[in-house]
């Protein structure tokens, strides 16, 4: 465990406080960027930035606040070379294993998941997929509670209609 | 609010059904890139900060002392070696000069 004061190799401490979290950052970076061929590269860059600003990590707050920050962070600046170079996205589901009975409710939830704006689709999946409250929420993109709870009620909206469509209200 | 829970915790179990692994690829690319780099040190934020303060501190207080010593040092009067005095009379043709240096001894000791 991390220790005020000691000058210690703390590789072996990031790990551990990694391994917890590193498949809900893989699944939040993949969902976010809509399985893009480039999302392999931001979670290896947003690990490797972690690892490397470890030492600046204070041991009172939340590792994964923290982590999913600056992979909020590197996203971000994935997505403003992405638009500036007009990269694809891939908006193919077909790819990803989806299993479960629902399997094609699944699918157009993500498909209305990739129809919402980068900001937006960030704050869905940190509260649905990643499981984080409004508060860390906000920490971590740096939103105000007032415009995540906004974007997540048009959220909500939106997958009410469907289910009721779905449903045949 | 409940309404609002049942279907939050609804999309939660859809969106959580589709879950991918990290691959064992991008794991291990992790590792070796992570094993090139310098270890993070819990004191490296207080070093950083150290050198940040510490340094550009010294430079301008040495900054400040050379300025300000000239201001600071007793300013000694100028040493005098010599007081000339010149007396001209013009309409006479005559210029009297008078030398006074410190080395002059007016008694002389026998």
């Amino acid at each position: 465990m991390k220790r005020e004061g000691e000058t210690v190799d703390v590789r072996a401490d990031f790990w551990e406080h990694l391994g917890p979290c590193k498949q809900k950052l893989y699944n939040y970076i993949q969902k976010v960027l809509n399985f893009s061929v480039d999302a392999d590269d931001v979670f290896q860059d947003a690990v490797l930035r972690a690892f490397q600003y470890y030492g600046s990590y204070k041991v009172e707050k939340k590792f994964s606040t923290w982590l999913f920050a600056i992979a909020h962070n590197e996203m971000r600046k994935h997505l403003r070379k992405a638009s500036r170079s007009a990269a694809q996205l891939n908006p193919d589901l077909a790819h990803v294993q989806v299993t479960g009975e629902n399997q094609e409710t699944v699918r157009e939830i993500y498909r209305l998941a990739e129809r919402l704006k980068p900001r937006q689709r960030e704050v869905f999946f940190l509260l649905y997929d990643t499981g984080f409250t409004v508060e860390e929420i906000s920490r971590i993109t740096g939103l105000k509670k007032g415009n995540i709870k906004f974007i997540l009620n048009q959220a909500r909206n939106s997958l009410r209609a469907f289910f009721g469509e779905r449903d045949g209200r | 609010m409940d309404d609002e829970n049942r279907l939050d915790e609804k999309i939660s179990q859809l969106v959580q059904s589709l879950e991918m692994r990290v691959p064992r690829a991008v794991d291990e690319n992790i590792k070796m890139a992570a094993s090139s780099l310098r270890s993070p040190s819990i004191l490296s934020r207080r070093r950083r900060l150290r050198r940040l303060v510490l340094f550009p501190s010294a430079a301008a207080l040495i900054l400040a002392l050379l300025f300000l010593s000239p201001f600071i040092r007793k300013r000694q009067a100028p040493a005098i070696f010599e007081i000339r005095t010149e007396f001209e009379i013009k309409d006479k043709d005559i210029k009297i000069i008078f030398i006074q240096r410190n080395d002059y001894k007016l008694f002389e000791e026998n």
